[in-house]
C-alpha cells in the first residue's frame, strides 16, 4: 500500500480536498499507475466507511458511560473509578485465582494419589522374621515407618559407609501362592543423599512367600545380589537365601548373619515353590 | 469565547474532540443535557429517548468537527440544541406522531444523518474482518482513515517513533487487505 497517495486518496473520498487538489488528483487517479491499483482504490473507500462506523459505536460506548456517570452523580454516589490500578487489581485477583486453582488442583491430584497408594499398601504387614532377616543379611534395617507403611529406611547403614558416590538399590517383591511368577511392584532409586526410603506398595494377600531381589552397590564396599525368600509353609519356615545357584538359611537365632546349608529335600521345596 | 462547560470554551471542545480529548467530549455531552431532557419531557418522551437523541446528537456534531465541517453561527450549545431538536422531532414522526416544528426553532442544519450507516455487502464482510482485528490495529486505522490524521501526529499523539507507527499500520492493513481480497477470491 503506498502512503504517498493512500492520505491523498482519504482526502479526496472523504471530501476534504480543496477544489484544485480534487482536479489534480482526479487527473492522476486516471493515470495507469493508479488503474492497476483500482481495487486499493475501493478498499480504502470501503475502510473508510468501516473505520467511521466504528468510530461511531465507540462513541456511542463513550456516551453511554457519561451518561451513566452523570446518573450516578445526581444521585450523590461516587462513579467507580477505572484507572490503571483497578485493571492492575484485575490481573492480580484474575492471577491468584488462577494461580490457586492450579494449586487445588494439583493437592487433589496428590492426594487421590496417596490415597490410591495407601489403599494398595493395606494388609502389607510383612512377619518380623523376614524383617529380621533382611536387615541382617542386608544391612539394611527394613521398618515400618510413617502412617505405618513399611519400608527400608538406608540411612544407618549409609552413614556407616566411608564411601558413597552413587548408591543404587533394585527392590521388587514378587507375589507366590500358586503361581510365583508375577512382579506385582517393582522400584527402582537411584540415590546420591542422606536418606533413601523405598515402600513395598502391593502385596497379594494369598501371598506366603515373599522374595525380594536387592542389588545395592556404592563405590566402595557395600554389594549384594541375591533373592531373600520368606517360606511360611509347615515344612519349611524360615527365610532363606538364594545367591550364585544356591540356597541358604538364615539363621535368625544368631546375632551375626549365619548362613546355614540346606538339605536337599528343603531345595526341593524351595525349587518347588520358587520355580512353580 | 465564553466558556461553556466545565471550563472549556466552545474552541477548546472542538479542538480537544480532534485531539481525542475525552473531557472534551464529556464537555460537549453535558452542554445542553438538562435542558433538552426537559424539553423531551415535556414532549412526549421519556428519559430513555432523551438519552438515545442527545447521544446521536452529539456524534453528529463529533462527525462534523473531525471532518472540519462544523460551521458555527452561534454558540456550540446552540447548535448541539438544534441537531437534538431535529433528531428528536425526525424520532417523532418516525413513531408516527404528527408534530410541528415550532417557529423559533429555524437554525439551518443540513445533512443530520444519524440513521445507522448503510453498508454495502462489501462494506459488511469489511467490517466482520475489521472487528477480528486487535483494539491497537483497529484504534489506528480510525485515526488514519476515518479521523484523516497523518502518521506524525498519531505517532506524536501515541509517544511512539513514526516508523514504528508506519509499520503498526502497513501491517493492520496488511492483514485487513489479506481477510479481505481472500473473500473477494
Amino acid at each position: 500500500m503506498k502512503s504517498e497517495w493512500v492520505d491523498q486518496l482519504v482526502r479526496y473520498v472523504s471530501g476534504r480536498m480543496t477544489d484544485e487538489e480534487r482536479r489534480s488528483f482526479s487527473f492522476w487517479m486516471q493515470s495507469e499507475q493508479m488503474r492497476a491499483e483500482q481495487w486499493q482504490v475501493k478498499f480504502i473507500a470501503e475502510l473508510m466507511t468501516v473505520t467511521k462506523i466504528f468510530s461511531k459505536r465507540k462513541l456511542k460506548t463513550d456516551l453511554q458511560a457519561f451518561e451513566r456517570k452523570i446518573e450516578l452523580e445526581e444521585r450523590g454516589e461516587e462513579p467507580k473509578k477505572k484507572g490503571r490500578f483497578s485493571r492492575w487489581w484485575k490481573w492480580l485477583v484474575g492471577g491468584i485465582l488462577i494461580l490457586l486453582t492450579l494449586l487445588f488442583g494439583l493437592f487433589i491430584f496428590q492426594e487421590r494419589m496417596e490415597r490410591q497408594r495407601l489403599r494398595w499398601m493395606q494388609g502389607l504387614d510383612l512377619p518380623p522374621m523376614l524383617k529380621d532377616g533382611f536387615t541382617r543379611l542386608f544391612k539394611i534395617p527394613l521398618i515400618e515407618i510413617r502412617d505405618g507403611r513399611p519400608g527400608f529406611v538406608l540411612q544407618d547403614t549409609i552413614k556407616e559407609m566411608a564411601v558413597l558416590e552413587v548408591f543404587q538399590v533394585d527392590v521388587y517383591l514378587q507375589g507366590s501362592g500358586r503361581k510365583f511368577s508375577h512382579s506385582e511392584q517393582y522400584h527402582s532409586y537411584k540415590y546420591t543423599g542422606e536418606e533413601l526410603t523405598l515402600y513395598l506398595v502391593e502385596r497379594d494377600s494369598a501371598v506366603q512367600l515373599y522374595r525380594f531381589n536387592v542389588k545395592a552397590q556404592t563405590s566402595e564396599s557395600f554389594s549384594k545380589e541375591g533373592e531373600l525368600i520368606m517360606v511360611d509353609k509347615p515344612a519349611l519356615q524360615g527365610i532363606y537365601l538364594f545367591m550364585k545357584n544356591d540356597f541358604y538359611k538364615i539363621d535368625s537365632r544368631a546375632t551375626d548373619t549365619i548362613l546355614s546349608p540346606v538339605s536337599d529335600p528343603e531345595i526341593a521345596l524351595l525349587k518347588y515353590y520358587t520355580e512353580k | 469565547m465564553k466558556a461553556s462547560e466545565g471550563g472549556y470554551t466552545d474552541i477548546e471542545i472542538i479542538e480537544g474532540i480532534k485531539n481525542n480529548e475525552s473531557r472534551a467530549l464529556e464537555c460537549l455531552y453535558r452542554l445542553n443535557r438538562e435542558s433538552f431532557f426537559n424539553y423531551v419531557r415535556l414532549n412526549s418522551g421519556n428519559d430513555d429517548d432523551a438519552k438515545d437523541v442527545l447521544q446521536d446528537a452529539v456524534i453528529v456534531v463529533h462527525e462534523k468537527v473531525i471532518e472540519n465541517k462544523l460551521v458555527l453561527t452561534s454558540s456550540l450549545k446552540t447548535y448541539l440544541t438544534a441537531v437534538c431538536n431535529n433528531l428528536w422531532y425526525k424520532k417523532l414522526r418516525g413513531m408516527g406522531k404528527e408534530v410541528a416544528m415550532p417557529e423559533y426553532f429555524n437554525y439551518a442544519i443540513e445533512d443530520i444523518d444519524t440513521d445507522n450507516e448503510e453498508m454495502s455487502e462489501r462494506e459488511s464482510k469489511l467490517m466482520q474482518y475489521f472487528d477480528r482485528l486487535g483494539e491497537k490495529c483497529k484504534e489506528l486505522l480510525t485515526e488514519r482513515f476515518w479521523k484523516n490524521k497523518k502518521m506524525a501526529e498519531i505517532a506524536d499523539e501515541t509517544d511512539k517513533n513514526i516508523q514504528a507507527v508506519k509499520m503498526e499500520s502497513s501491517r493492520c492493513i496488511e492483514k485487513l487487505s489479506r481477510m479481505y481480497q481472500k473473500t473477494l477470491g
